[in-house]
């Protein structure tokens, strides 16, 4: 995985979906990530760094590529990477305090949809509701830095309690439309877990991932799936065995996807546990593998 | 960043690599004038075993005017979501079929490309219909549409009051854009057919999962607004096992053993609504379309192939669309 990044990585120092595309926020993030996890070495991450740092915005936030001016939706993958790696903590705390500020539109009328269109968590796009996979991230960034007692992640977990699906597990923010309950998405169901690791207490998060953990990793196809899962594992202590090479499985047809970036990264994090491990609460991990 | 082919869309437009391109040139049709401005072909298949390049080449005959030779076509079909037992998606037959048509018919390539909505790991779906197997045996490429590089372009449609589309470059590097949807009934949109299988074009990592902007600036005005911006050249509509009821996903099979094909999506979609046994006039999206994509009235439409009336099956709507609902 190192060398594939290694290989892939822009000469503006941060990586598309797929080799030869535009550098974006996330690949970059979680190629940063993975580098710093197996050991890259200092210019390629000072470079992932770099870029990520050209993509300051005015607000605080990160611009998802180049070719954008306004905050993306992956800003707290690139706290958790900056942070990882160890640099930028100015930009970061921009980044942060654009996070507090910004948030998902209230609904009124959510009949159709039975949720809570009052809370507020994060959305993919400015003006629009908050939905599931934005706000676990955002959740994720300030209670990596501590600030899980923000009024905003209490808030974000609320919504994400309320859009737990029937039976367990999330998917992208809906889980009852016009009466039919619909299905959550493992990969969704990953991330989330990792967003409320620390709340354990409560029984929808509890029962989702002791339904998810005790299931094979194997279940899914996706190399992407599969390693957010690991990571989730991880950080629930519930780790797999052979999770890391269920993750590689199918690593080398990926390299035809249009998100072998995505897989080349997720699978690194997955193998640079459990020693480096930025999406454990606390454990950002500073046993680097050699 | 990769280079990116200036296609004879965007030299028509006058969009040479700009940040903020010219909208796409409509693709050279007048329509003729007097009272048949389109034509639509029906082909018959009573299941996805029925030889459907054969059918789908029969009916591309039809329409010279694509002139496939050495083009690059794109293929946009519909992927959502997989429950077994559920005609959601386009079918991988139909995709196949229509791939080695154009193949057939001397297009210099053929994409197949899809951005779905709701899940962001593709990989999944495209693995359990067997699309990913099928077009790997045949070297046809795909591209997820929603990690695709992508450029900005003016709205051309101007109803939902953006400014702009990222539009991915791989959907505007292409010569021949062919919108495929699936024949569904649609909870929000009374059906989803050529033009409403649109929303999949637009990159989620920019817009998000769901791409929850068309939703908020109104469905049929996002329909509108992309619909003029893409300019979709042709549509192939899956209709040999449709949706009715709660559509888009959650609805019942209904085989209607149509493929439904023509240059003027309006008009496409349009006959879709009859084979469906829906009135297009009362689709809010199909009624406020513009004109240049073909007519919705029957007189005006050239039904070649099939007649609708060998194909047309009644299609269950929710109570809300009712007053879709043909009671001739």
């Amino acid at each position: 995985m190192r060398d594939w990044l290694l290989e892939h990585q822009n000469a503006d120092g941060g990586w598309g979906y797929a080799p030869g595309k535009r550098s974006a926020l996330e690949p970059t993030s979680l190629g940063l990530l993975a580098l710093v996890g197996l050991a890259a070495g200092p210019k390629p991450v000072a470079q992932g760094c770099a870029w990520i740092r050209e993509r300051c915005t005015p607000e605080g936030g990160f611009a998802g590529s180049a070719a954008e001016s306004e905050p993306s939706w992956a800003t707290p993958l690139a706290v958790l990477a900056l942070r990882a790696a160890g640099c930028e903590a100015l930009a970061c705390a921009g980044a942060l305090a654009w996070l507090l500020e910004s948030s998902g539109r209230r609904i009124d009328d959510t009949s159709t949809n039975e949720l809570d269109g009052s809370l507020c968590g994060w959305s993919w796009y400015p003006g629009t509701f908050s939905w599931v996979e934005p706000t676990a991230y955002a959740i994720l960034a300030f209670k990596q830095d501590r600030r899980g007692d923000e009024a905003r992640v209490t808030e974000g977990e609320r919504l994400l309690y309320d859009r737990v699906c029937q039976g367990g597990g999330w998917n992208y923010g809906n889980r009852r439309v016009l009466g039919v309950d619909l299905v959550p998405f493992d990969q969704v169901t990953a991330k989330v877990l990792l967003a409320l690791q620390d709340r354990r207490e409560r029984k929808e998060v509890a029962a989702t991932a002791e339904k998810t953990f005790s299931a094979d990793l194997r279940r899914h196809r996706s190399t992407v799936t599969r390693g957010w899962e690991a990571l989730a594992r991880d950080a629930w202590g519930r780790p797999q065995t052979g999770a890391a090479e269920a993750v590689t499985e199918h690593l080398e047809a990926d390299r035809e996807l249009s998100t072998a970036a995505l897989s080349f990264a997720v699978a690194g994090l997955a193998a640079a546990l459990p020693g480096f491990a930025p999406f454990r609460l606390g454990g950002v991990g500073q046993e680097k593998r050699e | 960043m990769s280079e990116r082919r200036i296609t004879r869309r965007q030299v028509l437009a006058g969009a040479s690599g700009l940040a903020l391109a010219a909208p796409l040139a409509v693709w050279g049709r007048r329509l003729p004038a007097g009272p048949v401005a389109a034509k639509v072909w029906i082909g018959r298949a009573e299941s996805y075993q029925a030889d459907l390049e054969r059918l789908i080449r029969r009916g591309l005959a039809e329409f010279p005017e694509l002139a496939i030779r050495g083009k690059r076509v794109l293929l946009k079909p519909n992927m959502v979501e997989h429950i077994a037992e559920l005609p959601i998606n386009t079918a991988t037959e139909v995709v196949v079929g229509a791939a080695q048509a154009f193949l057939a018919e001397g297009a210099a390539e053929v994409t197949v490309a899809e951005g779905p909505g709701h899940r962001r790991d593709l990989d999944e779906i495209f693995t359990v219909i067997g699309l990913r197997g099928a077009l790997r045996e045949r070297r046809i490429r795909f591209v997820d549409l929603n990690h695709d590089d992508w450029t900005r372009v003016k709205n051309a449609g101007g109803r939902t009051g953006l400014e702009s589309f990222c539009l991915p470059d791989t959907l505007l590097g292409a010569d021949l854009v062919v919108s495929m949807p699936k024949l569904k009934t649609h909870h929000w949109a009374g059906v989803t057919l050529s033009m409403k299988n649109l929303f999949g074009v637009l990159p989620g990592a920019v817009y998000g999962w769901p791409k929850n902007i068309l939703h908020w600036r109104g469905i049929e005005a996002s329909i509108f607004d992309l619909t003029g911006t893409v300019c979709p050249h042709f549509a192939i509509v899956d209709g040999i096992v449709g949706m009715e009821g709660n559509g888009p996903i959650q609805g019942e099979a209904v085989a209607a053993g149509a493929i439904v094909m023509g240059a003027h999506v309006r008009s496409v979609d349009a006959t879709c609504a009859r084979v469906m046994s829906l009135v297009p006039e009362r689709v809010r999206h199909l009624a406020e379309a513009q004109e240049r994509f073909g007519p919705i009235e029957a007189e005006r439409i050239l039904q070649v192939g099939e007649s609708v009336a060998a194909v047309r099956r009644p299609f269950r709507v929710l109570p809300g669309f009712s007053s879709l609902v043909d009671e001739g």
